[in-house]
């Protein structure tokens, strides 16, 4: 007669089985209470550099040493019409961008607020201001030289126009 | 009193004091007077702050009694914020804190431009909060170098800022520090924000002020823009977003008829079809959006196909790793996984709280025996979800 397992040694196969899966989930449960999870990437030397633009020219107002996961650096689109918006560039001595973010703009504060109250739709309104203080968090390393800054042009006081260096801050 | 100040001479005690007091007036004039921070709240804590985002939300005008209602304020943000794709697959990437401060007074300054009487409100708030700047009623800002001192103290790894301000009158603003007021659809607002200040990008609604309000734009100039859910191109190859288009989707795959106006033609296609629909960037034409509506063109929506990759892309780096055991399948270049093995994914143990997706596992997705197992799989929620081991094939699932 084959060995044909009865329905009560499945029966035990599967609660051994079970069992094991069971062990496995509280060793891996163990395992993660014991060591906080790492995130997917790793902290890097970073600074924070905290920045007071004034309408041509901008000076750092503290440099504070990191250690942060940075978010990914962007690519622009290429464009041979130039570009809107407002980002800035980590570059090093010879003007190779090390990293680059997105940013909003400096030069130009906004709101958008509903249409109407309880309309889905939104409403932006923006003016120019011709001082501020913000913050970026770049990467830290020796290849880092400078940091450039892009935005709306502040002499057009709107955000309707190319995007031009607006200020850069040295380093080193 | 110890020995050694019973024998200071009379001088330098006169000269300490004078010290003492000058450095008290110094920073009386220095910082603010009309209020005080009481301290930072983790209270959503998802890991290390150098491993995280962490989202810091401030209060302004509220009293030092007022900050229980702030704290109740805070947790309905982050209750909407993790119910919203992807932050509620993501949450693990952020730590969310408190920033209780308690102003001498509530609410905001209402600025004279916008008061009818031209008289104007005026309350004491530490970071001096006010509606009607540069004339425009709704514009709430702050201190904004107030507001970065006060977070550079106290959440040194702050990544995104948001200022809760206590008054029911409309208003906001966007930008590095963002500010809400406590009117209407306000969280929706804060989410709609995030996607500028987090992730880059753009609004995707069609006009400034209003459809049949403005007279200035008509034609999106030449120039592209920056952010990656906007285009001016019409040809598939520069589409910023042309790997999420199918072949056989018209380009562009909406046009305005009339440039004057807003197109009011309703969606020719189903709501995920992603194409190249005119009508974005405060533009009624020659700007395009990758969907017929998303959270970036109108609130209540859900971020676009496009909003949400981007926004993956910046989350999946601080999400904790617990998925020890990949997936077998295809990844592309991102990471982000294409296809499944089936055959290799049933019966792989599900590391997360039994019958219910594990928050910190993403990936993992469809129906659990009792033990915890998978025992089938909700593939259309698996593909395209990230993968945390990197592009490239799987190792061995044991």
């Amino acid at each position: 007669m084959a060995d044909i397992p009865s329905k009560a040694t499945l029966a035990g196969d599967n609660v051994i089985r079970r069992l094991c899966r069971k062990l496995t989930i509280l060793t891996v449960l163990v395992s993660l209470t014991a060591a906080p999870a790492r995130a997917a990437e790793r902290p890097v030397a970073a600074e924070r550099l905290t920045i007071q633009w004034t309408e041509g020219a901008m000076q750092i107002l503290s440099r504070t040493p990191l250690l942060k996961i940075l978010p990914p650096t962007v690519t622009l689109p290429d464009s041979t019409n130039g570009l809107r918006g407002a980002w800035f560039e980590v570059q090093s001595d010879k003007g190779d961008v090390l990293y680059r973010r997105l940013m909003p703009a400096i030069n130009i504060v906004f709101t958008e607020t509903p249409l109407d109250p309880g309309s889905g739709q939104l409403s932006r309104a923006e003016a120019p201001v011709e001082s501020q203080v913000f913050s970026v968090l770049v990467p830290a390393s020796a290849a880092v030289k400078r940091v450039v800054f892009h935005g709306p042009d502040p002499a057009a006081k709107t955000s309707r126009t190319l995007s031009t260096e607006i200020g850069r801050i040295d380093l080193k | 009193m110890t020995s050694n100040s019973r024998h200071r001479p009379p001088l330098v005690i006169l000269l300490a004091l004078l010290g003492w007091v000058s450095c008290t007036c110094a920073a009386a004039l220095a910082g603010p007077s009309d209020g005080s921070i009481i301290g930072a709240t983790k209270f959503i804590d998802h890991g290390p702050d150098a491993e995280r985002l962490n989202l810091v939300i401030i209060a302004e005008g509220f009293t030092s009694t007022e900050q229980e209602a702030f704290n109740g304020y805070a947790q309905q943000l982050v209750n909407s914020l993790f119910a919203f794709a992807p932050f509620d697959s993501f949450n693990a990437a952020l730590n969310v804190w408190r920033l209780n401060v308690a102003s001498n007074q509530s609410g905001a300054d209402e600025n004279p431009p916008c008061d009818p009487e031209g008289v104007g409100v005026f309350v004491d708030t530490y970071f001096d909060a006010s509606f009607c700047n540069s004339g425009i009623e709704r514009l709430l800002l702050v201190d904004q170098g107030l507001t970065i001192t006060a977070l550079n103290n106290h959440v040194p790894s702050w990544d995104y800022a948001l200022v809760i301000v206590n008054s029911p009158i409309y208003g906001g603003a966007g930008g590095q520090v963002a500010t809400t007021s406590l009117a209407g659809s306000w969280e929706q607002i804060v989410i709609h924000e995030l996607g500028h200040t987090a992730f880059g990008l753009a609004d995707e609604y069609e006009y400034w002020a209003g459809c049949g309000v403005d007279t200035d734009r008509d034609n999106h100039p030449a120039a592209e823009p920056s952010e990656p859910n906007v285009t001016t191109k019409t040809v598939l190859a520069d589409i910023k977003w042309k790997d999420l288009i199918l072949p056989a989707t018209p380009l562009p795959t909406t046009n305005n008829a009339n440039c004057d106006f807003c197109d009011p033609q309703p969606n020719p296609f189903g709501p995920q079809k992603v194409g190249l629909y005119e009508g974005a960037h405060y533009y009624h034409c020659d700007a395009y959006r990758p969907q017929y509506n998303c959270m970036m063109r109108q609130l209540g929506q859900v971020y676009c196909s496009v909003c949400k990759r981007v926004a993956r892309s910046t989350l999946v780096a601080y999400m904790p790793v617990v998925c020890e055991c990949p997936w077998q399948g295809d990844y592309d270049a991102d990471g982000f996984l294409t296809s499944v093995d089936l055959a290799r994914l049933i019966n792989v143990v599900y590391f997360g709280t039994i019958g219910t997706q594990d928050p910190n596992c993403p990936t993992r997705r469809g129906d659990l025996d009792l033990n915890g197992f998978t025992d089938t799989v909700d593939l259309a929620l698996m593909i395209d979800h990230v993968f945390f081991g990197g592009p490239g094939p799987a190792g061995p699932c044991e």
